[in-house]
């Protein structure tokens, strides 16, 4: 289980591969792709709510594994393993864990855009 | 516009024609079936000719095929006429500059129509409405009807060109007509027809400036000529001439995307790809087109692409490796950015869709040559897509990468199975990917390699067996009368009597002479003999039956070969026609009726061979002749010819 985990929120060596992706001749492709997520990211968290809320758990699952993708792809891998449970819960319809599961994943979330703001610059 | 008006503005000298190589061009495919030999010579004793031929193969249409390095490659490719109609176009150009009208662009006039052309070029691939080749050479002439007024009239068309400037919003054409009763694209199109351009090009310039445009297209094809020819010069006029920019312009723009059902994104991907090559083209006919670009109205996209040209670009020669044109699909935006960043600084030309059924329409539209997918998406996901792929006969061929995350891992026979042809784990090393691709890259470039292979055998047995039929049907046809020869006729007789002998059904011939062909021919002079052999035959061919076969023997003798027919009904074919020759009177300074005498024989007479039945018919027709000529004999008659039957 994921609760207080000692990982740093993003990944390192991830935020590091993505400085790295434009090189010297394209500086700007790590913010622009970290905007990408976020936009993204913040639209799929609130279809977690959302789904939650109506009781619609494909939306769930879906919303749940495009974000577990994604996260991982900008280092935020607690995160990402957060959006793996829910996914699988969601999948096999334990409606007795996924309300706790989205408000740590919504937590979870802040910090991610905290964190990648801050790197963001 | 009449024929003679054509003509007697030819006699001018003034027009604008081919030059050298055109000329010969023309003089050897006045014909409908010309050899590709000589028109790839003709070609060839032109360098510089030769250099854009090979150019406008290796151009639009055909990427990642096999690069074309000679005219009889180019010729292969898209085909000899229009490399013959290619080749007259820039011999147009090279041979009308300039001209002696003072208020007209000579400049300007070819950078505008090589920039319809391009973009005709572009369209015509983009859109599917036409060979791209064929589209460039009916975008480059387009104008020609301008060109050709303006050499005419030198200085009345300057004259009529400052009254334009004036009153910028008169219609051209009204004006021309005033003062010329001629338009120039009534004139385009006469001359165009006049260059045996196809139909659907002559329609095409003359009916592209008009509102309704399509109205009266004789078939399709002109349909969709015209209707490249209308986009190609509005985005020409609207993108890249200069002038003052209007708010209008923008306007003019959306109604055509909306009427070619063209994507915005599309559109700009093929005006910048266009403008690129118009500068190329430029450069290669050494016509200025730099000066005319409103860099304003460029989008950002183009001027991307134009501030960072490749050497390749500058010298105007394919790169070393040619990247791939890939299609990357992932409902993941980072994802995507990424996969694109990656493939686009290896050199491939990117789109993107973010799920399986956008990914679907835009394939089917500009068919990548990969499709790099996500598996799990919403609406379509990537197993769906490559399974629709397939069913497609556009994009069966498109090599389909699967990215795959790690719990989907143990499905990928599934996938497999469902059309994909490599797969990748999530998260992958770039590197990984890359290396994939390239693999994918050397697969897809044997498959086009012996696809193109392939079409061209094809394209190659075909113009074969073509004029394999044509040396044949020479061979067996008498060119007089056009009707087969005795060649043809034994052959024929030969075959039919084998069919008749196996089957036991009657055979009948008739042989006919012309009575008194010789007093014909030595009063009246050949000339006239000929005529009445042509005559003769064309009432042979229509006075016989479906199945017959009418053949010269030579002379003023005919044969007509009466399969399945018995005596008696092909001595009743024999008196149709000998009463139709009689009837058809030939006028020979006075009326005077020509008349045949004809002889019938059949199988059943006891005759075995194609020897006897001929000299059975012979001897009939001699005895036809005998008893007084135009008569049909079908019986043995008078002592010491009877002959039992």
């Amino acid at each position: 289980m994921a609760e207080a985990s000692s990982e740093p929120v993003l990944d390192p060596a991830a935020l590091q591969a993505l400085r790295a992706l434009g090189g010297d001749e394209d500086p700007s492709l790590f913010v622009e792709v970290i905007e990408l997520y976020l936009d993204d990211a913040r639209a799929h968290v609130s279809n977690l709510r959302a789904a939650l809320a109506s009781g619609d758990l494909r939306l769930l699952e879906r919303s749940a594994h495009t974000l577990k993708s994604s996260s991982a792809n900008v280092g935020a891998l607690n995160f990402s393993e957060l959006c793996r449970e829910l996914e699988q819960a969601a999948r096999a319809e334990r409606l007795q864990s996924t309300p706790s599961l989205v408000a740590r994943a919504e937590r979870e979330f802040q910090a991610v855009c905290a964190a990648l703001e801050a790197a963001r610059g | 516009m009449k024929d003679k008006q054509l003509d007697e503005l030819k006699l001018t000298g003034a027009l604008p024609s081919p030059t050298g190589v055109g000329l010969a061009i023309l003089e050897l495919t006045r014909g409908e079936d010309y050899a590709m030999g000589d028109v790839t010579r003709a070609i060839q004793s032109d360098p510089a000719l030769t250099g854009r031929i090979i150019k406008i193969a290796n151009s639009a249409g055909f990427a990642g095929s096999h690069a074309v390095t000679s005219v009889a490659q180019a010729a292969m490719r898209l085909g000899v006429r229009s490399v013959r109609n290619v080749a007259l176009g820039f011999t147009l150009v090279s041979g009308n500059r300039g001209g002696g009208c003072p208020g007209f662009d000579y400049e300007g006039y070819w950078a505008r129509s090589l920039a319809v052309a391009v973009l005709a070029q572009r369209f015509a691939e983009t859109l599917r409405l036409a060979a791209p080749a064929d589209a460039f050479t009916c975008g480059l002439l387009s104008g020609i009807g301008e060109l050709a007024l303006a050499s005419i009239h030198p200085d009345r068309y300057a004259q009529l060109l400052e009254q334009r400037r004036s009153q910028p919003e008169a219609d051209l054409l009204r004006l021309e007509r005033e003062m010329f009763d001629l338009d120039h694209s009534e004139l385009a199109a006469a001359m165009l027809a006049d260059w045996r351009l196809p139909e659907s090009f002559c329609f095409a310039v003359s009916a592209f400036e008009r509102r309704d445009a399509l109205a009266g297209a004789p078939d399709e094809k002109a349909q969709r000529m015209t209707r490249l020819l209308r986009a190609a010069s509005i985005v020409a006029e609207v993108c890249f001439v200069a002038r003052s920019a209007s708010e209008r312009d923008e306007q003019r723009l959306a109604e055509l995307l909306a009427e070619l059902e063209l994507p915005r994104e599309q559109f700009e991907r093929v005006r910048a790809e266009a403008l690129l090559e118009w500068r190329e083209w430029g450069r290669a006919l050494s016509i200025p087109t730099d000066r005319e670009v409103k860099p304003a109205e460029v989008s950002a996209e183009a001027q991307r692409a134009l501030a960072v040209p490749t050497d390749a670009q500058v010298r105007g020669q394919a790169p070393e490796r040619k990247g791939l044109r890939i299609l990357v699909v992932d409902d993941d935006p980072v994802s995507l950015r990424v996969i694109e960043h990656h493939l686009t600084r290896d050199g491939h030309q990117v789109t993107r869709a973010m799920n399986g059924r956008q990914a679907l329409i835009m394939a089917l539209e500009s068919a990548p040559q990969m499709v790099v997918s996500d598996w799990n998406m919403p609406e379509m996901d990537g197993l769906e897509l490559a399974k629709s792929l397939r069913r497609s006969s556009e994009t069966r061929a498109t090599y389909v990468l699967l990215l795959t995350g790690r719990e989907e891992e143990d499905r990928v026979v599934e996938a497999f199975d469902a059309g994909v042809d490599e797969y990748i784990v999530k998260p992958f090393n770039p590197k990984i990917l890359l290396a994939r691709v390239r693999a994918g890259q050397r697969m897809i470039e044997l498959r086009e390699q012996v696809e193109h292979e392939r079409v061209s055998r094809d394209r190659q047995m075909a113009e074969m067996a073509v004029l394999n039929r044509k040396l044949e049907a020479a061979a067996m046809t008498d060119v007089l009368t056009r009707l087969p020869n005795r060649r043809y006729a034994m052959r024929k007789l030969e075959e039919e009597l084998n069919a008749a002998l196996a089957g036991g059904s009657p055979l009948s011939v008739i042989m006919i002479d012309i009575d008194h062909f010789k007093q014909v021919n030595d009063r009246y002079g050949h000339d006239m003999g000929d005529l009445v052999l042509r005559e003769t035959a064309t009432v042979l061919r229509n006075t016989t039956r479906k199945g017959d076969s009418v053949c010269r023997l030579g002379g003023e003798e005919f044969l007509v070969i009466c399969s399945k027919a018995s005596l008696a009904q092909c001595a009743m074919t024999a008196e149709r026609i000998r009463a139709a020759v009689e009837e058809n009177v030939i006028g020979f300074g006075f009326e005077r009726a020509v008349t045949v005498s004809l002889g019938a024989a059949s199988l059943a007479c006891g005759t075995q061979t194609v020897d006897e039945l001929l000299k059975l018919a012979d001897r009939r027709v001699y005895s036809a002749k005998a008893t007084g000529r135009n008569r049909v004999c079908s019986q043995d008659v008078g002592p010491g010819q009877a002959r039992s039957a």
